[in-house]
């Protein structure tokens, strides 16, 4: 049944399970979240392997984040704008803030049901309440937090009429580097959406970053294990035949208006992305007794980037920056 | 102490109680402290890998090998951990090596790296008087389940002195079998400090598994294509390499080593040029997730005579491949709780 594979509930249960299992994390020291326990009634520990996981994947987006921020600060394009879809619990706006780089808007898109959770949540919690400012309101019902720098707002990223009223609403300016987060989102979306959010995301923002991290490699006995244990949690993974491989990954971007494309699997990432200081201060965290199920693990995620250049800033953005190495990129000029 | 019916109760799903535990507990730490450091095997016997908790795959290995007595069996550790039913596989297991029917020697279980109290702690947390109990490893601990049968009955204290039984027959398990002289099975791999096997028996095997040395390394190494000695990304035991393997192998006179430890897609992977080490995984989808095959390698009576090693024809060796069993395949409990990054 379609609708026991892929229910609406069960994904947005997955940012309950994500939450989750950042707080372990957390509480574990791999990383630094001063807010996510706000959001996580049950602590629970994880795995090692989930949490290493977990860590790698943080590293990656906040290394990527952190570029983007610097971008272009020297020529005077310091207003940037983060756009995350499906953000679920996220805290990323609030830890950003701490650490002094808050952007100039950060907007949150998500279901209703778990925007108004999200949104009771910051309500109830003075230390994320006064972050907001002054000119804050807050609308559990309607799901949404409006304030100078961050906007809560609900949305069916399906449907990308409303998208584009919503991106107006919040006041994003279409011209300001953006960048944009779908961790684990577009993946859950028939294959037809996930290209309309992609296409319509390059030809709303010109100077931009699209920052996804999701599942790959569904043909494997690895791959099939997970497809069968997802399409019976209800959070079938939808998008995955339609982009199985990274040069897919790549294509769903190139193809769909973006400048150039580059996925890589998040073993490389954690081997040649992620700081060896940071991978050597975790390692030494916890026993960790599964570097097969590791490999495996981290061989059926990736994280592939996609940029769209108008303002020339991105240049030496990217997995390779400083590194000497050519950039093996792929891009809408090459074959 | 009626051990048919506390094997069929164990294979019904039911947990002994922690009287029983305790009794079997105790019976098999007298037949295990007789056991030697490098245990001898005779011929034919069956080898098989990492069972990990798993309950219903272990029947499977069964059905699949045959039946103790009919057919003997060397289970090379790891018994315990990840799977959801880690109590029930070491009772099992505990209770065919009393067998009335069976004589020890007819199953050889040696300690891999999870018989260890540090794998499968639990923590206690004293809250304002009352005990509650904090599950390290959550799914992971083996007392998971244990624990959520025993609690409402007798509470924290039986799951405490379960634990205690099992890690304390731990220290008992033996550390290596050799069949016929000929194949030495171990479940992690080879150590700087072990050259000869008469230096494995010189180990003082009662207590906890240390954080170095030989008797650590013997649980925790792993073969890898090097020609001698690495650090391990383990944190624990070595990567050892093709010379030092033939080498070991020439001054014992052995043919092969036989070991396990590392999940192995195929189920079975042999190392090395020479084939001088095999590697046995006997968990089939191993934690649900990774789809796995899972084998179990027998050695028949003739091993004794061949002097060379027929890999080709593998007459004197034969493998047996399985995979998990339809109730684990329909089991849609465990399946939804799998853990991925979502």
């Amino acid at each position: 049944m379609a609708e026991s594979r892929s229910n609406r509930a069960a994904v947005q249960a997955t940012n309950d399970d994500a939450s989750a299992s950042k707080l372990s994390c957390v509480k574990k020291g791999y990383m630094k979240d001063d807010y996510v326990h706000l959001f996580v009634k049950r602590p629970l520990r994880r795995s090692p392997i989930i949490n290493r996981g977990y860590f790698s994947r943080w590293a990656a987006f906040r290394k990527l984040l952190s570029q983007f921020l610097d971008c272009g600060n020297e020529t005077s394009h310091a207003k940037k704008q983060i756009l995350s879809l499906g953000a679920g619990f996220d805290t990323t706006y609030f830890q950003l803030l701490d650490e002094g780089k808050g952007p100039y808007l950060y907007v949150e898109l998500d279901f209703k049901e778990v925007t108004s959770k999200k949104a009771s949540v910051i309500e109830n919690s003075s230390q994320l309440r006064d972050k907001l400012g002054a000119n804050s309101s807050i609308s559990v019902e309607e799901g949404q937090v409006l304030s100078d720098h961050y906007k809560l707002l609900p949305v069916d990223l399906r449907d990308i009429p409303k998208l584009r009223d919503v991106i107006s609403f919040a006041d994003m300016d279409p011209s300001l580097p953006t960048f944009i987060i779908a961790e684990c989102v577009l993946i859950y979306l028939d294959p037809d959406s996930s290209r309309a959010i992609v296409n319509w995301a390059s030809k709303t923002f010109s100077t931009a970053v699209f920052f996804l991290y999701e599942q790959i490699h569904p043909d494997d006995a690895f791959g099939h294990q997970m497809i069968l244990n997802l399409e019976s949690r209800g959070c079938a993974l939808l998008s995955i035949n339609a982009s199985p491989t990274l040069p897919a990954k790549e294509r769903l971007f190139l193809d769909n208006g973006w400048q150039r494309a580059v996925a890589w699997d998040m073993l490389k990432v954690y081997g040649s992305f992620v700081d060896t200081q940071e991978k050597r201060r975790i390692e030494r965290l916890e026993l960790f007794d599964e570097f097969e199920e590791w490999h495996m693990m981290q061989e059926h995620y990736c994280v592939t980037y996609a940029v769209n250049d108008a303002m020339g800033i991105f240049g030496d953005f990217g997995f390779t920056r400083g590194s000497g190495e050519s950039m093996n990129i792929s891009s809408a000029m090459s074959p | 102490m009626d051990l048919d019916q506390w094997i069929s109760k164990v294979k019904d799903g039911q947990h002994l109680s922690e009287e029983e535990l305790q009794l079997l507990c105790e019976y098999v730490k007298e037949i295990l402290i007789e056991e030697s450091n490098v245990q001898p095997v005779n011929s034919p016997v069956t080898v098989c890998g990492d069972i990990h908790g798993q309950f219903h795959d272990l029947m499977k290995l069964f059905q699949t090998g045959g039946h103790v007595p009919d057919t003997n069996y060397i289970f090379m550790g790891d018994f315990v951990d990840r799977g959801y039913n880690s109590l029930e596989v070491f009772t099992i297991l505990l209770l065919l090596k009393l067998g009335k029917d069976v004589h020890p020697a007819n199953i050889t279980l040696l300690r891999g790296n999870h018989e260890s109290r540090q794998l499968t702690q639990m923590s206690f947390v004293p809250l304002g008087g009352t005990l509650s109990i904090v599950l390290r490893l959550s799914s992971q601990c083996m007392f998971f389940r244990y624990m959520v049968s025993m609690m409402s009955a007798k509470g924290s204290m039986a799951t405490l002195n379960a634990w205690r039984y099992c890690t304390d027959v731990f220290d008992y398990l033996t550390l290596s079998a050799i069949i016929d002289g000929t194949v030495l099975c171990v479940h992690g791999g080879l150590s700087p400090d072990v050259r000869t096997i008469d230096q494995i028996r010189l180990v003082d095997r009662n207590c906890e598994i240390p954080h170095e040395g030989p008797f650590c390394d013997l649980m925790w190494s792993d073969p890898e294509d090097i020609e001698t000695w690495a650090v391990s990304p383990r944190g624990a035991g070595w990567l050892f390499g093709s010379r030092v393997t033939t080498e070991f192998n020439h001054i014992n006179k052995l043919n092969l080593v036989c070991r396990a430890h590392q999940l192995v897609q195929e189920g079975l992977k042999y190392m090395f040029q020479d084939k001088g080490l095999v590697t046995v995984w006997s968990a089939p989808n191993y934690c649900y997730r990774c789809g796995n095959v899972a084998s179990i390698l027998s050695f028949d009576e003739n091993m004794v005579s061949h002097l060379f090693k027929s890999f080709l024809l593998n007459i004197e060796r034969d493998v047996k491949y399985f995979n998990e069993t339809e109730e684990n395949n329909q089991m849609r409990g465990p399946r939804t709780g799998v853990p991925y990054f979502l």
